[in-house]
């Protein structure tokens, strides 16, 4: 009885899988192949939903450690802000030749705001999980306030074009790099450690780094070697010297450091994984680590072959935004429920969270089909029917699937900080988080009301 | 700091980039691709690093009109139903101007007040790009006119876009040019005659010689960068 609710939607959605989805698609005509649209939507809905649910979470089941709250709390903050963007970013593509230059320069400011946001979140991230780095309260509060102060000053000179927005990149690449190197050092440490306390820190750190870093140019890793980089920074303003006109600038050179950093760490994991001794094998990081590998080898064919304009779109979508629209959500799930970041004891938190791997799995689906359309557009409603069945599947499938991943074992268990910050400092985070992103929303309406 | 993430202390005899040798041979090997990076970026016409169309620069556009015409004449009898349709395809750098569809049909049998026929032209756009509004009108085959009923559907007018645009790229040229890109499918009509007559005598008017043209004006734009 206590489970019917969720068999009703396991079935509801199954249902659609099988009836409504392909009437729909077919609605739509053989003749539209993909689009964007369809993925930066799905994007908005996985993040916003995975910020809701983690927010619930957090605010709910205050049982849980503070550790894992406070890292639930910055990844909900993070997921709020990709929301937001791919929010502000489909209104534009659906309304945006209806809006006024005032409100496309605030909409389009709030998406380079929230991208930024994104990114200022990631070093606070990689200094709570796979374990926090400082362990006394005063230190963690120093750096979640010097990352939001910096944040904010970043937006203030960006706004105000104090120096030109190539520039920040620059700066806070001083702030990245560091950060970068945390994930990369768990991992060096303790990847082939014959401790398995120390091995889970490892493989944790690598999961993660690749679900964060994956839009740090992890998909272009070939461009280092192939190209020396060109393609990772075509593109970028500020393209050149200024007094030159006729050299890349240093500016740039420096910017792409950071790409350098995370393909390097990718094929460090990949080389890793593949060689680590039987018995430390991490088989989800394998996987994911090759994943991402093969990607970056189908990007560089993509851009070195494909023509078609289509085609090529939504590639760039995947490989660029889908990444942390997209596949960020799915390796940030497998770590909450691999590592009982959420009290999964709890059966009311075991429910939702089932729910979530539900929705989960249908936006990818749809996802890997919307892309699937465009390299081979068959008619929708094949297509259609065969979503029905993969999902009809996977659906069938998640139960083992989500059992498997979220029970209690030894290489799910990770070095837990008693009381290093009070209860109260998470609610306290979010707050702080949440304000800092109105404040560079609100930065996003002065910089439009500069505009002639 | 956590213990387990801190570094660990030059014991032994051993220096500190042989007990951090990983994290040490990591950032090492960074440094070398760097440079490498940098070495190849430095030497390179930074153009190749920017699509051509994302240049800011000022741009001539020139326009080449063009105009194509389909016709096809039927005689109808009362309520007898032509049905015609024309399928509008752009190529890479052409736009859509405008779609007219033109119908005749001069009552020239009409003997007298009261035996002015009429017509009526539907249309279905539904497989049309854009979704442009369906008309529905009527007009009468008055004697000695060109043009019973015109139907028009203006897309982008050429003569509205500044042939002269500075600071521009490429693409922000084509966009100002997008509306036109819309119409594109098959176009479908019928048109329906309604035989009028004084007291259905309809032995002197039953019908008349209806002509329907499509007229597609599309143009050509062709950029030239200053």
């Amino acid at each position: 009885m206590q489970n019917l609710w969720l068999r009703a939607v396991r079935a509801a959605i199954f249902l659609s899988a099988l009836v409504f989805i392909p009437v729909v698609r077919a609605e739509e005509g053989i003749k539209e192949t993909a689009d964007t649209l369809d993925l930066i939507i799905l994007s908005m809905g996985l993040n916003i939903l995975l910020a809701l649910t983690l927010l619930w979470f957090i605010l709910k089941h205050k049982e849980n450690f503070v550790q894992n709250r406070l890292f639930l709390a910055v990844i909900a903050l993070l997921f709020l802000a990709n929301g937001t963007l791919f929010a502000v970013e489909s209104l534009i593509q659906l309304k945006g030749s209806s809006f006024t230059a005032r409100t496309l320069v605030f909409l389009s400011t709030i998406i380079i705001a929230m991208d930024f946001y994104t990114a200022m979140s990631f070093p606070l991230i990689f200094l709570l999980f796979p374990s926090p780095i400082f362990t006394q309260r005063k230190h963690t509060i120093i750096a979640a306030i010097s990352i939001a102060v910096t944040y904010l000053i970043f937006l203030i000179i960006g706004v105000f074009d104090i120096v030109p927005f190539v520039f920040i990149i620059f700066l806070s690449n001083f702030i990245m790099l560091p950060a970068f190197l945390i994930p990369i050092r768990w991992y060096l440490l303790y990847r082939d450690s014959p401790e398995q306390l120390e091995r889970n820190h490892a493989v944790a750190a690598g999961m993660l780094g690749i679900g964060i870093l994956v839009s740090q140019g992890m998909f272009s890793w070939t461009s280092i070697f192939v190209y020396g980089g060109e393609t990772l920074v075509a593109g970028l303003s500020g393209l050149t010297d200024v007094e030159t006109l006729e050299t890349v600038s240093w500016t740039v050179v420096f910017n792409h450091s950071r790409f350098i950093m995370s393909s390097m760490f990718l094929l460090y994991i990949v080389f890793k994984e593949l060689t680590v001794a039987k018995e430390f094998v991490s088989a989800p990081l394998r996987f994911v680590a090759l994943t991402v590998f093969f990607i970056g080898i189908a990007n560089a064919m993509v851009k070195g072959l494909v023509d078609d304009a289509t085609l090529s779109t939504l590639w760039e979508f995947f490989a660029i935004r889908g990444a942390f629209g997209l596949v960020r959500p799915l390796i940030i799930v497998y770590l909450l429920l691999k590592f009982n970041l959420i009290d999964m004891g709890n059966p009311k938190v075991r429910k939702v969270a089932r729910l979530v791997a539900l929705v989960l799995i249908s936006v990818w689906v749809a996802m890997v089909f919307e892309i699937f359309q465009a390299f081979l557009p068959i008619p929708q409603l094949l297509s259609a029917a065969i979503i029905g069945v993969v999902l009809a599947f996977l659906i069938g499938w998640e139960d083992r699937m989500f059992e498997n991943v979220a029970r209690e074992s030894e290489d799910s268990k990770l070095y837990i900080i008693e009381n290093f910050v009070e209860d109260d400092d998470v609610s306290r985070v979010i707050t702080m988080g949440l304000i800092t992103m109105i404040i560079g929303c609100f930065f996003a309406f002065v910089l439009s009301g500069m505009v002639a | 700091m956590n213990e387990m993430f801190r570094f660990k202390k030059a014991d032994e005899g051993q220096a500190f980039y042989q007990k951090e040798r990983r994290t040490t041979a990591f950032i090492a090997i960074f440094i070398l691709i760097l440079i490498f990076d940098t070495i190849v970026l430095r030497t390179i016409d930074p153009e190749r690093l920017v699509e051509p169309d994302e240049m800011s620069k000022d741009w001539m556009i020139e326009v080449s009109m063009f105009e194509q015409s389909d016709t096809m004449s039927e005689e109808l009898s009362t309520n007898q139903i032509l049905e015609t349709s024309v399928d509008l395809m752009l190529s890479e750098y052409e736009y859509l101007q405008s779609v007219s569809l033109i119908v005749q049909c001069s009552d020239e049998d009409e003997p007298g007040e009261g035996f002015s026929d009429e017509i009526t032209a539907r249309t279905d756009l539904s497989s049309v790009d854009g979704m442009p509004a369906d008309k529905d009108e009527s007009g009468s085959c008055l004697e000695g006119t060109e043009d019973d009923l015109v139907l028009t559907w203006t897309f982008l007018d050429a003569s509205s876009v500044e042939l002269n645009q500075t600071d521009k790229t490429q693409s922000e040229v084509l966009q100002l040019f997008e509306a036109g890109k819309a119409g594109t499918g098959t176009w479908n009509a019928e048109i329906e005659l309604q035989v009028v007559t004084a007291g259905g005598i309809t032995a002197i008017d039953n019908g008349e010689q209806v002509t329907v043209t499509w007229i597609i004006s599309t143009f050509e734009i062709d950029l030239k960068s200053n």
